[in-house]
C-alpha cells in the first residue's frame, strides 16, 4: 500500500512539473458515490487526480467501495468534455479493485477453516456534467455503470486421525455490475 | 443554454441506464475442489476369511494403538491392525497385518483382541500374534458405524475394503447447493487413536493399554464402548462370545472412554462424564461430571485428577487449545484446579509424575506433574505433529504424522528417543 502511494504521490508530482511546463492545470475531481446494485445498494468515494489539456483530463483515482465486500479501487480515469464551456462530460476508469482486510465472507460461505480475499478488476464508464463554481471550481453530478470483481478462496480442513488430512477448497468469484450515481467537487 | 444541456445529460443518461440496465447484475462463480473416496467392496465372506495374520504392511494411516506384552497392535484406519513386536523397543519390527476392513478401535484382554468391523464385532484370538485365530464375530451392535450414504452397495453382503481418492472440482454458481459431499463413514471422524494407562489390573488375563483416543475400554469382565451418544456394554466373562447387555446415554458427540480402577472417564465435546462400574459393572453408574466449551477433549485419570486436554479444529468447533486438570476428590462435584495453555494439544497420557502430552506441531511434550498447580517442562521433542501417546514402564510411544516413535523416560534427566517407525507416503 505505500508503495503504491509513493507511485501516487511521485505521478502527482510528475503532472504538476508537466503541467507547468505546458500551461496545462492540474486538477482533483473528489466525489461521493451511490452504487445501485442488483441485490442492495452502497456508498463509496473517490478521489482522481490529474492533468487537463484542452478537452482531455486524465488522471489517476483512488478510492473506496462499499459494496458489497469492502474494496479500495486504483484506477486510470479519461475524461473528454464538450460544449462550449466544456460542462458536459464522459468519462471511464479502468484498474485494480484491492480488497480490504478487513472483510470476512459474507453468510453465503457458512463454513471454511481459513479464508482469503483477493481483489480484482475495476472499471466504470459514465457521462455527466459540471456546475461553474468560482475561481474555475465546479460541482459535479455523473452517472454510470461500474463493475467491480472480488475473489475469495476458503479452505476446509477436514478432521483425521493423523495429518494430513484431506483439505476441500472453495473459491468464489464475485463480479458486481452496479449503477453508480456521483456527486462532487471538480478544483 | 445550461438547460438545453442539463436536459441532454439527462436523456443521455437514461438512455446510458437502459441500455446497462441488463448490466446490473452480481453475479458469483463458485468452483469447489474437494477429495472424494470411491468405496470398494469385498464380498462378506471374502472379507471375513481374511480376517488372519497376513504380510506385515506400510503404516499408512496409523488410529489407535493397544500395548500387550511385547506387542503394539496398532490400527490402520479403516483397514485393519499392525501387529508390531516390540521386544526391542529400539528396534520394533513390524511382523504382521491383520486384514480388518472398517476398523477403529481395539481392546484387548489376555489371549482375546476385540475389534470392530463396521457394525460387527470382532473376537480373536491372539496367543500367538503371528498367528491370529478369529473365533467369532458379533453383528451389528455398532448400528453408528452403518453407512446410509447412496454410496453404500445395495447388497448388504458387500462389505467396503478400501477406498478409491478422486480430487474434484465442480464449478457452479454460489447460489446452487452443492452437497456433494464425500462419502464420509459415519463415526470415522469422531473416533480418534490410541489409549492410556489405567486399570492397574493384576490379573491372569492382563488388559491391553490402550490410549487417550480410545472409543474401547475393558474393565474386569466387560468390555465398554462409546459411540457418538451412547455408552454400550459387553459382557466378555466368555471372551469368545461377547453378550451385549445394552447401552445407556451419555451426551451428544462422545468421543473417547478412559478407564481408571472401578471408573470410567468418558470425554464428549460438551465435557467429561464419569461413570462407576463397582456396584453395576452391566449398567454403569454416572456419578459426576465436568463440562467445558464444546471442544474435542480426550481425557486421562490418576487417582486425585482427572487431565483433559482440549484443543479446537474443524469438526471439534471452539478456540481453546488447553489442558485443563479436574480435581476429582468429589466425584459428584469435579471441579477445575487450573488451566494450561498450549498448542493444539490432543492425546495424552501419565506415568507416575510424568506427564505426557503430545501437543500437534509442537512435538511431543513431557512435564513434572507432581505439583498439578505448576506443572514444569522437563522435556520437548519438536520437529514432529504428534498425536497420541501411551506412557508406559519407561517407555511413551507416540503416534506422529511422520512415524510411530519410541522414546525412553527411564531415566528422567535423559529422556531420549529410541526409535521411530516410518510411515509410508
Amino acid at each position: 500500500m505505500r508503495k503504491i502511494f509513493l507511485i501516487l504521490l511521485f505521478t502527482a508530482a510528475e503532472m504538476c512539473v508537466y503541467a507547468q511546463k505546458r500551461k496545462i492545470t492540474f486538477r482533483s475531481i473528489n466525489a461521493v458515490e451511490y452504487l445501485i446494485g442488483q441485490n442492495a445498494d452502497g456508498w463509496g468515494f473517490q478521489s482522481v487526480n490529474g492533468i487537463a489539456w484542452k478537452n482531455y483530463f486524465t488522471g489517476i483515482g483512488m478510492g473506496t467501495d462499499y459494496y458489497p465486500y469492502n474494496s479500495y479501487p486504483i484506477f486510470f480515469d479519461q475524461r473528454i468534455y464538450i460544449g462550449k464551456k466544456r460542462s458536459l462530460f464522459g468519462y471511464g476508469n479502468l484498474g485494480y479493485n484491492f480488497n480490504d482486510k478487513k472483510n470476512k465472507p459474507g453468510k453465503e460461505i457458512y463454513y471454511y477453516s481459513s479464508y482469503h480475499f483477493r481483489g480484482g478488476v475495476y472499471t466504470d464508464i459514465g457521462i455527466g456534467m459540471r456546475i461553474p463554481l468560482k475561481k474555475n471550481n465546479f460541482i459535479t453530478f455523473s452517472g454510470g455503470f461500474s463493475y467491480k470483481e472480488i475473489y475469495i478462496k476458503t479452505t476446509s480442513i477436514n478432521e483425521c486421525l493423523v495429518a494430513p488430512c484431506t483439505v476441500d477448497y472453495n473459491n468464489y468469484q464475485y463480479a458486481n455490475g452496479r449503477v453508480t450515481l456521483k456527486a462532487g467537487i471538480d478544483f | 443554454m445550461r438547460k438545453i444541456q442539463s436536459t441532454a445529460v439527462c436523456t443521455a443518461l437514461l438512455a446510458l441506464f437502459s441500455l446497462l440496465s441488463g448490466c446490473v447484475k452480481d453475479t458469483c462463480k463458485h468452483s469447489y475442489t474437494y477429495t472424494w473416496f470411491e468405496p470398494l467392496y469385498k464380498t462378506s465372506a471374502e472379507v471375513r476369511a481374511n480376517i488372519k495374520s497376513n504380510p506385515a504392511t506400510d503404516i499408512q494411516q496409523p488410529g489407535k494403538m493397544v500395548l500387550l506384552g511385547n506387542y503394539i497392535f496398532l490400527n490402520e484406519l479403516n483397514k485393519g491392525i499392525h501387529v508390531i513386536d516390540n521386544s526391542n523397543p529400539s528396534s520394533p519390527k513390524n511382523i504382521g497385518f491383520i486384514d480388518i476392513p472398517g476398523n477403529v478401535d481395539i481392546a484387548i484382554k489376555g489371549n482375546t483382541l476385540y475389534a470392530d468391523l463396521y457394525t460387527d464385532l470382532v473376537v480373536l484370538d491372539i496367543s500367538d500374534p503371528t498367528h491370529v485365530v478369529k473365533k467369532n464375530i458379533i453383528s451389528g451392535v455398532f448400528p453408528q458405524r452403518y453407512y446410509g450414504y447412496a454410496y453404500l452397495s445395495g447388497d448388504s453382503a458387500q462389505i467396503i475394503y478400501d477406498w478409491k481418492r478422486h480430487d474434484t472440482t465442480i464449478m457452479e454458481d454460489c447460489s446452487g447447493s452443492r452437497q456433494i459431499y464425500p462419502p464420509i463413514p459415519m463415526g470415522i471422524y469422531y473416533a480418534n487413536a490410541t489409549t492410556s494407562m489405567q486399570n492397574g489390573n493384576k490379573m491372569s488375563n492382563p488388559v491391553g493399554i490402550t490410549g487417550s483416543m480410545s472409543r474401547f475400554a475393558i474393565v474386569n469382565d466387560y468390555l465398554y464402548t462409546v459411540d457418538d451418544m451412547y455408552l454400550n456394554v459387553f459382557n466378555i466373562t466368555t471372551p469368545d462370545n461377547p453378550a451385549y447387555n445394552g447401552q445407556s446415554l451419555v451426551d451428544y458427540h462422545v468421543e473417547t472412554i478412559y478407564p481408571f480402577k472401578d471408573k470410567l472417564f468418558v470425554g464428549s465435546n460438551n465435557g467429561t462424564f464419569i461413570y462407576n462400574v463397582s456396584a453395576s459393572p452391566s449398567s454403569p453408574q454416572k456419578v459426576g461430571e465436568f463440562t467445558h466449551a464444546r471442544q474435542c477433549d480426550p481425557v486421562i485419570a490418576d487417582d486425585t485428577y482427572a487431565y483433559i486436554t482440549l484443543h479446537s479444529g474443524t469438526t471439534c468447533l471452539g478456540y481453546d487449545n488447553e489442558l485443563d486438570i479436574v480435581k476429582l476428590n468429589n466425584l459428584t462435584d469435579a471441579s477445575l484446579v487450573k488451566i494450561y495453555h498450549l498448542t493444539s494439544p490432543m492425546g495424552l497420557s501419565k506415568d507416575g509424575d510424568l506427564l505426557f502430552i503430545c501437543d500437534g506441531t509442537d512435538g511431543l511434550k513431557v512435564f513434572d506433574a507432581s505439583d498439578v498447580n505448576n506443572l514444569k517442562l522437563i522435556k520437548q521433542f519438536g520437529g514432529m505433529e504428534t498425536y497420541d501417546v501411551i506412557a508406559w514402564n519407561g517407555i511413551a510411544i507416540v503416534v506422529a504424522k511422520a512415524g510411530i516413535y519410541e522414546f525412553s523416560y527411564a531415566d528422567v534427566n535423559n529422556i531420549h528417543e529410541l526409535s521411530k517407525i516410518n510411515i509410508a507416503n
